[in-house]
């Protein structure tokens, strides 16, 4: 039998990916404020927001992936294909809201509403040893609500009176992602100052440091 | 010119003239016709598909519809409502679906954006239902994930307190597979209704009375042998 040499551990944990996903992108605009004027659009605010992020959770030794960095059209599988490739990391999907109490945060991660159960996801034929791509979530449900629940203790506190648990729902993107997933919703893109939210990404990226080190850290007592 | 060509000229111009009477009258209306402001193409399916109100000779039942909650727009309250269901399942979510789109108490209390239209809706065999909603209900929806939840929730909630055979909803846009509702929330494959629990509301509540728990939408987990059973038998703890 061979013998593989001794494994050598890293003095400090190795540092963490987080793939932040600011949604929609080019002609997909996604939410905006009253259609009848030049209002805020959703697909801007959360790339500023995410950007901003990304400098801050640099400072704080994350490494962060973005599946876009400009104004371009990205399809949901592409952004999952950037998740994906990587090897270990949490993606977070950023999302600003039509409607809910502005400048606070609800985190989602995927699952029917009352949580009974994760919806439609195909069994593995016997035999077969690969996901289907849809499927790629249902090996890290109970990973992303635990990343959710401790994101939204965060939230809670960064951004007040935002709600202290998160919800579950079918989010697409979220449903092709072979990591820890949860989709971040800021409310709402037609507030009166929408430029407000981008305020909230040192915030968001203080909550995201703090339940990555929850997140990580050694449940004692646990299965 | 003869006389006799004077005539004739003169008896063609008489017939001309009474022709005229008889056609110029159907050419008219054929041009005010024209002339109308075009129906748009989702008013004119939505007349086509409504129940018409003489029709309405079934017998009204009480329905939860799944608007949403008055105090908390973030959440769905079921309203008890008489409907005449009738006794056919697409017909029953015919009805109900319609009100849920046109019958809400208050606009801000409309899940579902009020253009949608229910174009088609089958039912096949295993249980499993296809919706067919117009293209209003991706394009004017307010775009988000807690807004399009809350309207695919509305939906299954719905349906599956109207016609408790259905157990799978597929839901369409415009006749055509959509991966998504309004860019958030997965359309990609069947919603499973069975998750959600038996019907809320019993129907013996009165008309337009609220349940006192209308803020939980969904009455807890269900146990994961429960997806199985016959919705009709769904009872909490009633295990096979």
């Amino acid at each position: 039998m061979p013998v593989l040499p001794p494994i050598e551990r890293p003095a400090t944990p190795p540092a963490v990916t987080i793939i932040l996903d600011p949604a929609h992108g080019g002609a997909d605009s996604g939410a905006h404020g009253d259609p009848s004027e030049e209002g805020a659009v959703e697909k801007d605010l959360v790339l500023a927001i995410a950007l901003a992020m990304r400098r801050e959770l640099e400072k704080q030794g994350v490494r962060v992936v973005l599946t876009r960095q400009n104004d371009t059209a990205v399809s949901i599988n592409d952004r999952a294909a950037i998740a994906n490739a990587l090897g270990v990391g949490f993606f977070v999907s950023l999302h600003i809201g039509s409607t809910g109490e502005a400048n606070t945060a609800q985190a989602y991660s995927f699952g029917t509403p009352n949580g009974a159960a994760p919806p439609a996801f195909v069994p593995r034929p016997p035999g077969i040893d690969a996901i289907r791509w849809d499927d790629a979530q249902s090996g890290y449900l109970i990973a992303s609500r635990r990343f959710a629940e401790l994101l939204q203790v965060e939230l809670a506190q960064k951004l007040p009176r935002s709600p202290d648990v998160p919800q579950f729902a079918e989010v697409r993107q979220l449903r092709v992602v072979t990591h820890p997933a949860v989709a971040i919703e800021l409310s709402r893109v037609a507030q009166a100052s929408p430029q407000a939210l981008e305020k909230t990404a040192a915030p968001l990226a203080a909550a995201l440091v703090k339940a990555l080190a929850a997140y990580r850290q050694p449940m004692e007592g646990r299965p | 010119m003869t006389r006799r060509a004077f005539r004739i000229i003169m008896l063609l111009l008489v017939l001309a003239v009474l022709a005229g009477m008889f056609e110029l009258p159907s050419l008219r209306l054929q041009v005010t016709r024209m002339e109308r402001p075009e129906q748009t193409e989702e008013v004119a399916r939505r007349e086509v598909i409504r129940p018409l109100p003489e029709h309405g000779e079934a017998k009204k039942e009480m329905t939860a519809i799944y608007w949403l909650s008055e105090e908390d727009p973030g959440q769905l309250a079921p309203v008890q409502t008489s409907l005449p269901l009738g006794t056919e399942p697409a017909e029953r979510a015919r009805v109900a679906l319609e009100t849920l789109i046109t019958g809400a108490p208050t606009a801000e209390q409309r899940p579902l954006p009020l253009d949608t239209t229910l174009l088609e809706f089958y039912l096949l065999e295993d249980g499993t239902a296809v919706a067919d909603f117009s293209d209003a209900l991706s394009l004017e929806l307010p775009s988000g994930i807690a807004t399009e939840q809350l309207a695919v929730d509305a939906i299954t909630q719905t349906l599956h307190a109207a016609v408790p055979q259905v157990r799978k909803l597929k839901i369409l846009i415009d006749g055509q597979e959509a991966e998504t509702l309004a860019g958030h929330v997965d359309l990609s494959s069947a919603f499973d209704l069975t998750l959600a629990g038996p019907p809320a509301g019993a129907p013996e509540q009165k008309p337009d009375q609220k349940p006192a728990a209308a803020a939980p939408a969904q009455p807890g987990k269900a146990p994961a042998g429960e997806a199985e059973k016959k919705p009709e038998a769904t009872k909490p703890g009633g295990a096979e």
